[in-house]
Order: structure tokens, then sequence, then C-alpha cells
């Protein structure tokens, strides 16, 4: 395993955010974390970057390089950073990276790119660059949080295309938080849902039914199911 | 010594205005980039406690300064770390309340040098002092610079990076809040908050990726203050208000520039 979360919990004044998690991640697999808006998400990846708090443990196999797409960077216009400087921030980087083939990784290919403002970029381009930043520290496991929030239908395509791209050229292990569930059937190994009361984790085909659904949003959830791909 | 003749100590003075000037820009050019440009404003008043107990106790002013700075760069990081109001807040607030106990404190015949400095009483060994001072913390800022970018972009991203926050935060108001106390030599506390806003607000109309913003931040930064005090030297003005005065019209000029050549491309397209 890459990953082995026991007993994780994330509090604030006290209060618990979700109730205690306990799932693994196996290499090259990917876990889609499941849940309505506020059910404790992004406080969950946080907390697995070892940037919050939290009770538990997360062990994160030995060595292990981690990178991480947060979830709508909301972006200063009017920032001096072009975006070749903004691959100049990258410490994590490995010696001899490239940020032109990081961003080529990423369907971007045109070298006058590095060039523009991250200030002027569109959500779905920056939303690239934020990707193929994380992937320019040739990381182990990636973090995605709500990869398509904030990107028209066809940025979410190609967005989903990409990490299927990648997924097909290296073997990492993902993490994708979403509260869409048609990213579940398209992406997960392993499913782990959450609200602020409930989780359950598993295959999806074996615990996402209408009732475990229902527990999780709050309601009762209607899905037809279509792929990607 | 006439005012158009340039001794040994004038010149020093000049050279210690130009660094000063140089690390603001520079030090500067994170504070707008933050949306903080009124930082350095504020904390030129926050020193005024300082200056004035200083004063009243017959001690440096600028130690002074440098100590009242200090205690409230302290108190805006503490209650920035433990409570959810920004900083921007907090500087305000102390802001207020530094400059109604700075009037309060600062005896009234030094008041107005207090507000608006007089680089001819800098000493030749304070003046060292300062550049060296000025050098330091501009090597200080550099090592920081681009954790602090990537705290403007993300703080998580920067925290995944290795950017401590708490730490880089407080390394860099320390830096502005000593910048400020040797500033204030210079153009006085009413006016250093100048000296960090302009040269980069400049330099961000000028040019676009982060490595010429920077330079050219410092570039202007010592540019104003050449000339600022070279105006003063020739005229008899005091140093301070010419500098900004110089680094207000080298603005202009900027926007001028601008206006100009879109107006051009607008007729050429």
């Amino acid at each position: 395993m890459i990953l082995t979360v026991s007993g994780m919990q994330v509090r604030f004044s006290g209060v618990a955010v979700f109730p205690p998690l306990s799932f693994t991640l196996a290499e090259g697999r990917t876990l889609v974390v499941l849940g309505p808006n506020g059910a404790g998400k992004t406080l969950l990846l946080r907390a697995l970057l070892e940037l919050l708090p939290h009770e538990g443990t997360v062990t994160w196999k030995p060595a292990t390089r981690v990178g991480y797409v947060p979830q709508r960077v909301p972006l200063q216009r009017d920032l001096p950073v072009s975006v070749g400087d903004f691959f100049g921030f990258k410490r994590t980087a490995p010696p001899g990276f490239s940020a032109r083939e990081a961003l080529s990784q990423v369907g971007i290919d045109d070298p006058a790119f590095l060039r523009r403002q991250i200030g002027v970029l569109s959500s779905g381009q920056f939303q690239r660059v934020l990707i193929a930043w994380a992937l320019s520290g040739n990381p182990d496991a990636l973090l995605f949080d709500e990869p398509t929030a904030g990107i028209d239908i066809e940025g979410e395509r190609t967005i989903h295309e990409l990490l299927a791209g990648i997924r097909r050229q290296r073997p990492i292990s993902l993490i994708l938080v979403t509260h869409d569930l048609s990213t579940v059937y398209a992406e997960a190994d392993h499913v782990l849902c959450l609200n602020r009361r409930a989780s359950c984790y598993g295959p999806p085909q074996e615990i996402l039914d209408p009732a475990t659904l229902g527990r999780i949003f709050g309601r009762e959830t209607k899905y037809v199911r279509h792929d990607h791909f | 010594m006439s005012a158009t003749t340039i001794s040994d100590p004038d010149l020093l003075r000049l050279l210690t205005a130009a660094l000063v000037g140089g690390a603001a820009g520079f030090l500067g050019s994170l504070l707008i980039s933050r949306k903080m440009a009124l930082v350095g404003d504020a904390l030129g008043h926050v020193a005024l406690p300082g200056m004035g107990l200083a004063l009243t106790l017959g001690i440096d002013p600028e130690l002074g300064a440098f100590l009242s700075l200090s205690l409230g760069i302290f108190l805006v990081w503490r209650l920035g770390e433990r409570t959810v109001l920004s900083l921007e807040t907090l500087i305000g607030i102390l802001f207020v309340s530094s400059l109604a106990l700075g009037f309060l404190l600062v005896p009234e015949p030094e008041l107005l040098e207090s507000l608006v400095g007089d680089l001819s009483r800098l000493t030749p060994a304070g003046a060292a002092w300062a550049a060296l001072l000025a050098l330091g913390l501009s090597l200080l800022v550099r090592r920081i610079y681009k954790g602090m970018m990537l705290l403007n972009i993300s703080p998580d991203l920067a925290a995944v990076e290795g950017v401590i926050p708490g730490r880089h935060n407080l390394l860099y108001l320390a830096a502005i809040a000593i910048l400020v106390a040797i500033g204030i030599r210079i153009t006085g506390s009413l006016l250093v908050g100048a000296l960090v806003i302009l040269p980069p607000a400049s330099a961000r109309l000028m040019c676009c990726d982060l490595h010429r913003y920077a330079r050219l931040s410092a570039g202007l930064g010592v540019l104003g203050c050449l000339i600022g005090v070279g105006v003063s030297e020739s005229t008899g003005f005091q140093a301070g208000p010419g500098i900004i005065l110089t680094n207000s019209a080298i603005f202009a000029l900027v926007v001028t520039f601008r206006a100009l050549r879109r107006a051009d491309q607008a007729t050429l397209g």
C-alpha cells in the first residue's frame, strides 16, 4: 500500500468534521472521495498532506512523492507572475525537470505559453497548469481536489482525458475528490464516501447503492451512469 | 558647505539613500503584489511612539523606532496566527493607535523632523549601518521571495512545497519593519511608506515577468532616491519630500507613456 489511514479525524473547535476514517490506497490505483458540499472532503486531503492537525494515523510508504492539485485557486489578475515563473517556484521538482515537458503532458505544447501571465489564463488553462505543476515533481501519488470544478463541459472532458492519459503512461496512485457521481464510475477503483455523520469505503460496484447514496447525500439519489470515454 | 557642493559625508548619505531606496523598492514589490501596499505606510506611523519615547529619554530615535516597530510586528504576527482577522486589519488597528500615541509622545519641536525626516542629520556611521542593513535585508528577502510569491498564489501549494507561512510572514514583516526604521531618517515616518509603494507600482506598469519586475522595482527605488537627493541638494529642499515627489513623477511619466502608447496602438489598429 502506498497510503494507509487509520482512525483519522479532523476537528474544528472540538467538533469532529467527519466520523473516524480508515482506508488504504494501493499503488497505481484510484480512490475517489465522494460526498456533498461541506462534507469535509478538502479538509481530508489537507490532513493527508499534513497541512492540518488530525487524530489517527496517516502513513505514506517511505519516500513517496505526493503531488497536489488544490480546488479552484483564486487567481489574482494583476500578479506579475508568468507561467514560467510559476514553475520556478517548484521546490520539489527533480534535477533537470523541464516546465515545457510538464506542460506538454497536459497538452500545452506552445513554448510561448511559458511567457504568459498566470493572471490572464482561463480557469481551464490554469487547472491544466496546476496539474502540470503537480506532475513536474514526478509524484508517486497525486491528490486532486475537485479537478473539474468551475470548468465548462469541454474543459471537464479534457481534464478527464488527461487523468486517463496520465494513468496509462505511469503507475501513479490517485486520490480524486468530487461530488460528481459520474467521476466515481469513470475513475474509481475504490470509493470513500463521507458526510458529517457517516462514511463508507469499498469498490464502487459493491457499496454504491441508492440507500448508501441517500445516506451520504441526505436524500434519495437517482443516478444514470454514463462513461466519459 | 554650499547647497550645490557634495562632500564625502554627503556622498555617503546619497549612496545610503540610494541603497535604502533600492531595498525599499525590492521589498515593496512583494507588498503591492500581496495587495498590502499600505503596510509600509502604516508601519511608518507605528514607529512614532518609540521615536517619541526615545526623544523624551534622550536616546537615539532610530533605536526607539526599531523597538516600537518590533513590538508592533510581533503583535500583528501573533494576533494574525491566533485570530481570524487579516493582516491588513491588524496593521490598520495598530496604525491608528500608534499615530494617536505618537502625537502625544513626540515632543513638538522634533515632530516635523519625525514626520518628514532629515537626511542631512544622518551621521557617517549611521549612514554606513543603514546601507549595510539595506543590503542585508535585500539578500534575506531574496531568499524567501519565491516562497512569498507562491504564498500569494496558494498557501496550500506553498505548504506542500515546504514553505512555512508563519515563518515566511514573520521574516518578511521583520524585514519591512527594519527597513521602515532606517528609511524614517531619510523620508520621515509620514512618507516612508511611499518608498515601498511607488517604485513597484511603476515597475508593475512597465513589465510583466517576476524577475524584471523585482529588478525594476529595486532600480526605480535607487533612481528615485538619487534624483530626489540631487534635487534637494541643489534646491535646499528637504530630501524626504524630494525623493517621494521624484518617485511620484516617475510613476506619472510611466502612466502617461503607457497611455500614449495605447493611443498609438489604437490609431495603428
